[in-house]
């Protein structure tokens, strides 16, 4: 997912669940955030290095995919952008090696995503902000590893992109390259992905590199035999997992903020959205690159109020001008006692599961004044 | 390419150098060194592919390769290994035979890489010398201080290509 969700479309489900204006926003901020705050990030505000939630081109080059690099980059990416869904899943005649891979992969409804939003109750809006990341790509990246692994996040042979002509479905071969620069062509379904790898742990093989931007984009079906999956195609569509997603998220923020008593799995809110259902559709199923102005759009009719563009700056300097005391309370301080509790809850749950691929954490038994 | 893999295609590149260079100073022992690493390095990858395989690959979409690429190191490192007290124009015969099968291999590869959209025309045409090289060497077998020229040469332009891609500046396609 992207900008356009993790900000706008996370802002309209926490005002649909009954956040005021300010509230939602900084729960939009917080959740796009985590796309954003990387080490090189961190250290340029002085702040904790272990709250960083997502890695950037040139740290991941400076990765080795050693074991100690394997888990730092798992840690990262499992616990923020990819959480595994069955981390004690069996499957007959494989190895430990393969399971521990395959245990990590990403899907929605999993016990780690009740533990997730759980982690945020009675806590911050940054953390609210994070569950709600978290939560949106157990949806858009399902079926990938939050870890580098050719076996688990490789592609085999042709995918198909499955385009709705009115009551028709075409089928539309999709054409991967390689360009850094050029972006993807829709109308040719044309898309960039990370360049092959045979190399197990290459971090060209970390997540849905593969499969290009592909899960990232609301609008698109496609079909396609991962690498894992026993040559049984998986089709995959995005427009009804987004819906879901959407919906989860409303379920999600409304027992968060009290309203009902317990986060259910697969309970998705569509009532709260049926006055607005046609239109929420509309955006999903649009073929663009970037819904940001649809969605904002929609937010703006929402809540009467204009809702600013994403501002990575926003919250940096109220930290750096912060002293020693104050920096636990300001709006970053709060985001990484958020974020470290998150990487540290999931990486604690990878390794009791025998799993050594995220390594451990120390386990936070108390909460400073910055996680309430 | 990461900065440790920019590190190993550089140094392997300059082991290859010294390598040419030995061979062409003194040819006795600098053949025996050749063929000493080169087995040990085949019979390892090779193993390492098939440890991969039984692991890993063998439940994966077409992971067979993994497979016959594993057996087909290990077997011609094992082969090498066999071949060491043979007469030096045996084991000149079998190095040019590697030389010229590596190429074909990176020929493969090189498609490959086309196949995925990746860059693939400075692995061709480095396949396609290394495959000519050996035609060469074949060609002058009679003639064992020639080979070893020509062999040298071969080995001298591998490692300076593996230098040059070592170093080429590659943009990274990154997308978690």
């Amino acid at each position: 997912m992207q900008e356009d969700f993790h900000y706008y479309a996370t802002y309209c489900a926490a005002y649909i669940a009954g956040y005021s204006h300010a509230e939602s926003l900084d729960i939009a901020y917080s959740a796009q955030f985590v796309d954003l705050c990387s080490k090189s990030l961190l250290s340029g505000i002085h702040a904790p290095l272990n709250a960083a939630t997502t890695q950037l081109k040139l740290e991941l080059m400076d990765t080795v995919t050693d074991i100690i690099g394997l888990q730092e980059i798992t840690r990262i990416w499992s616990a923020f952008h990819f959480l595994p869904q069955d981390l004690y899943v069996n499957k007959k005649h494989r190895t430990k090696r393969f399971m521990y891979k395959y245990r990590l992969i990403c899907g929605p409804n999993g016990d780690l995503l009740v533990d997730t939003v759980s982690l945020a109750k009675d806590k911050t809006l940054q953390a609210v902000g994070i569950a709600m990341h978290v939560l949106a790509d157990t949806w858009a990246h399902r079926y990938f590893a939050g870890t580098p692994s050719l076996v688990m996040n490789s592609l085999s042979y042709d995918t198909f992109e499955l385009i709705r002509e009115g009551e028709e479905v075409r089928e539309q071969k999709i054409t991967f390259r390689h360009s850094a620069s050029a972006p993807d062509d829709l109308e040719n379904s044309i898309y960039t992905n990370t360049i092959y790898r045979s190399n197990e742990n290459s971090i060209m093989n970390l997540g849905h590199g593969r499969c290009g931007h592909l899960p990232d984009y609301s609008f698109i079906t496609y079909r396609y035999l991962p690498s894992w999956g026993e040559y049984k195609e998986i089709v995959k569509d995005n427009p009804s997992d987004y819906k879901h997603a959407f919906c989860q998220m409303i379920h999600a923020l409304k027992y968060l903020r009290g309203d009902i008593g317990e986060f259910q799995k697969d309970t998705y809110d569509f009532e709260a959205i049926s006055s607005w259902e046609e239109k929420i559709d509309e955006i999903l199923k649009k073929r663009q690159l970037n819904a940001c102005a649809d969605w904002k759009q929609f937010a703006l009719e929402l809540s009467g109020q204009e809702i600013c563009d994403f501002d990575v700056e926003k919250y940096l300097q109220e930290y750096r001008d912060a002293s020693a005391e104050e920096k636990d309370m300001s709006f970053i301080g709060k985001f990484c006692a958020a974020a470290i509790a998150q990487k540290s809850m999931v990486t604690n749950r990878i390794f009791s599961s025998g799993n050594i691929l995220a390594g451990f954490s120390k386990k936070i038994l108390h909460f400073r004044k910055a996680d309430k | 390419m990461t900065k440790f893999q920019k590190f190993k295609g550089v140094l392997t590149g300059l082991i290859q150098l010294l390598f040419a260079v030995l061979i062409v100073l003194i040819p006795q022992e600098g053949y025996y060194l050749v063929f000493a690493i080169l087995t040990l390095s085949l019979a390892v990858y090779g193993l390492k592919e098939l440890i991969f395989y039984f692991s890993m690959a063998r439940f994966m979409v077409d992971g067979r390769m993994t497979l016959y690429k594993g057996i087909i190191l290990l077997d011609l490192g094992i082969f090498a290994g066999s071949l060491y007290d043979m007469p030096r124009f045996y084991v000149l015969l079998y190095l040019v035979g590697v030389h010229a099968f590596a190429g074909f291999v990176e020929v493969l590869r090189a498609l490959e890489a086309r196949k995925n959209k990746g860059h693939y025309k400075l692995k061709f045409a480095h396949g396609v010398f290394d495959v000519l090289i050996g035609v060469a060497c074949f060609v002058y077998i009679k003639s064992p201080n020639t080979v070893a020229v020509i062999y040298a040469i071969g080995l001298f332009y591998s490692a300076i290509l593996r230098i040059i891609s070592s170093l080429r500046r590659t943009a990274l396609i990154y997308i978690p």
